[in-house]
């Protein structure tokens, strides 16, 4: 795969034709990810910001186009290629214009990347009633876990994933189950 | 103008439309340093031809359909907290206030998350206030959320305090509501045939109110905290900090609060709570000397005569910076990451000082802003710039821009708002005042160096204050070829121009 990556701000930059596979191989192979888990099968890197295809890890790691630091395309005229920066405030959000496809022919990606997480793990959680996730719901978003998936099942039901740090992910599974323990709700812990 | 103001009359009633003079005059310009070093000079703004108070998306809708038919400029206003000159009636006009669209339409669970619908015109205070009484938080406090509006935050793609855990506001919003210049409303969820494929969220989220009015939107929200951790550390240099704060938010971690202060800034604020983490004897008796609030004495007058000298003396005195961070949630886990960030920062010899840096923070994290003009008053002048870059990029930014201001200002900086892949640098510009028209002169060049310098050093020239009319002519250079599909999309959503004309280079 042909990319350039800088290690000290961890951005990787590679042509929109990458497939998405290879971005995560290689990527593993130094200990990084990409954080980006397609919900549905999607092959190259622009096939998934043209299509816009959620990330079942958005809340740790964002959609593919908060991944997207900046971008290079083409579309009837000279090249636009948005700031290499982390956020700005000057105008629109030109490089989430461009991924929507439109018109645009990307050239060139720039990606954020992470450190591989030291521990994943994850829960469904239960309940007999609609009052009970309600309740967890409102403890859940106040204690600062920051899951990687999280996702409703039903009215009565979660899963959630976790990761990062062995002893924050230990934290917050020890929270996951206070909280569920308080709103009568069953946890069964997976990795 | 009589046949709009008569119009609007009609649709408004005379009480919501205003167009006498003090009015005018009050709305003739924001909080932009430069402004009032203007009107200090005697360069009087450009005054709006009247002001009117909508109500709903529906009268707005009908008020830009007015302007439309008239031809006639039309600025939307929110607090006018801005700091770039982004809602001075260049042209006159009309002045869209939407302070009366301050309603919290709905607050909803959907897929698990929680949201707020609001209207545009309402306060940063006061939503939050609002919010906080439903035991919940938009996590949005940016210094000016006193006097500065959801519609605000929405056209400059504004940042809070705790950035680093909720993001900016762009990261927030969900949805919005907008009004075309023609008078169409586009609904949430709806795109429009000008604008194919593209969220609209994405086209007028920082466009400031020159591609149309945001008048609703539906933003993310958090149940409040039960717990926040306050934390200062102190480290040997800027280098090895940035190294701790990058590898922080690297890892995952993302406290609510991170604020690093650069050395001068560093020791000011250690003066502030009365501890020192900057070097003591000399240092400590010059900045006893510096209180901000009597800035204006005959001592602070001759230091900013040579800002130079004085920086340079600081640079042999010490290094040492202070970073201030805050953890949040339950008590368990705020202690967890607190620990976390805290092994992180003592790899990189960061030494923790405690909680008392952070709660002193925490308890003056406005004052700042309402010591500005106190200072102009005093002939003194002041200003902020804040940019952003990468962590490669950082420190090479930091020095690019601090170089040249520092032949005529006294600079001060800190890094917050940080990301996984870089941070913004937020520069305070103390200048001695001489004669209005030397400080006009002198706060132009001051813009010009650090904009070329920050465009020659790669970073971006605005985090999140916006452009206006301050960095205007900069823009064209930061975007390149985005600003050629900048204007066609003025041209297509706004083909009269009468929405904020002026602005951002358009």
């Amino acid at each position: 795969m042909k990319f350039l990556l800088d290690s000290y701000s961890l951005l990787l930059t590679c042509p929109p034709e990458t497939a998405l596979r290879d971005i995560e191989s290689s990527l593993s192979e130094l200990n990084l990810t990409l954080g980006y888990h397609p919900s549905q099968k999607v092959r190259t890197l622009g096939e998934a910001l043209t299509k816009r295809i959620p990330n079942l890890l958005s809340e740790r790691y964002g959609e593919i186009d908060d991944l997207c630091v900046s971008l290079k395309a083409l579309q009837r005229g000279p090249l636009i290629q948005t700031k290499n920066v982390p956020r700005s405030a000057t105008g629109p959000d030109f490089k989430k214009i461009l991924a929507s496809g439109n018109g645009f022919v990307l050239v060139e990606v720039t990606l954020r990347v992470s450190p591989k997480p030291e521990k994943r793990a994850g829960a469904l959680i239960r309940w007999k009633n609609r009052e009970g996730l309600a309740g967890f719901l409102k403890l859940f978003w106040a204690s600062g876990i920051r899951p990687s998936r999280f996702q409703k099942k039903g009215s009565k039901a979660l899963t959630i994933a976790l990761e990062g740090f062995s002893d924050v992910v230990e934290a917050e599974m020890s929270e996951l189950r206070t909280m569920a323990r308080q709103t009568r709700g069953t946890l069964h812990a997976g990795s | 103008m009589i046949k709009v103001q008569h119009d609007l009359e009609t649709l408004l009633g005379p009480d919501r439309v205003a167009t006498d003079p003090a009015n005018r005059l009050l709305y003739a310009r924001d909080m932009m340093s430069g402004g009032l070093l203007q009107m200090k000079a005697g360069l009087e703004p450009r005054l709006p031809d009247l002001i009117c108070w909508p109500e709903t998306s529906q009268e707005v809708s009908k008020i830009l359909k007015i302007a439309n038919r008239h031809r006639v400029p039309l600025v939307p206003y929110g607090a006018g907290s801005g700091v770039s000159g982004g809602t001075n009636p260049l042209h006159g006009g009309i002045m869209l206030d939407l302070k009366r669209m301050h309603r919290i339409e709905r607050i909803e669970e959907r897929e698990g998350r929680f949201y707020v619908t609001a209207q545009s015109g309402i306060l940063g205070q006061h939503l939050e206030k609002d919010l906080n009484a439903r035991g919940f938080t938009l996590g949005h406090f940016p210094s000016s959320m006193l006097c500065a509006t959801l519609g605000g935050y929405l056209a400059c793609r504004s940042a809070g305090q705790l950035s680093s855990k909720y993001g900016k506001i762009e990261d927030m919003v969900d949805e919005i509501e907008t009004v075309l210049a023609n008078g169409d409303i586009l609904p949430f969820g709806r795109g429009h045939r000008l604008i194919p494929q593209v969220r609209p969220k994405d086209v007028f989220v920082g466009s400031e109110g020159c591609l149309g009015v945001v008048t609703r939107s539906r933003l993310r929200i958090y149940p409040l905290t039960p717990a926040t951790r306050y934390r200062g550390v102190s480290f040997p240099n800027l280098k090895m900090a940035i190294d701790a704060v990058r590898e922080v938010m690297q890892a995952g971690l993302r406290p609510a609060v991170v604020r690093l202060y650069d050395p001068l800034d560093s020791m000011l604020l250690s003066h502030g709570y009365k501890k020192s983490v900057a070097g003591g004897g000399l240092v400590s008796k010059l900045l006893k000397k510096i209180p901000a609030e009597e800035l204006g004495d005959g001592f602070h007058r001759q230091l900013l005569r040579y800002p130079g000298l004085f920086q340079d003396l600081v640079k042999q005195l010490s290094s040492e910076v202070l970073l201030v961070i805050a953890t949040e949630g339950s008590a368990a886990l705020a202690a967890v990451l607190e620990k976390k960030t805290l092994e992180i920062c003592r790899r990189h010899r960061g030494r923790d000082l405690g909680e008392r840096p952070g709660l002193h923070w925490r308890d003056h994290r406005y004052s700042v802003s309402f010591k500005m003009p106190k200072m102009f008053s005093k002939n003194f002048f002041v200003d902020t710039i804040e940019v952003a870059t990468t962590w490669s990029n950082l420190q090479n930014l930091y020095h690019a821009i601090k170089k040249p201001l520092e032949r005529d200002a006294l600079v001060l900086a800190h890094f917050s708002h940080a990301y996984p892949e870089g941070c913004s640098i937020y520069f305070t510009l103390v200048a001695r005042g001489y004669t209005p028209d030397h400080d006009v002169r002198t706060y132009a060049h001051l813009w010009d160096d650090a904009m070329e310098a920050c465009l020659a050093a790669g970073g971006t020239i605005s985090h999140h204050h916006g452009i206006g009319t301050l960095k205007a002519k900069y823009l064209p250079r930061e975007l390149g070829g985005a600003m050629q599909l900048y204007r066609t999309y003025k041209k297509r959503l706004d083909p009269r121009g009468i929405l904020n004309p002026g602005k951002m280079g358009l």
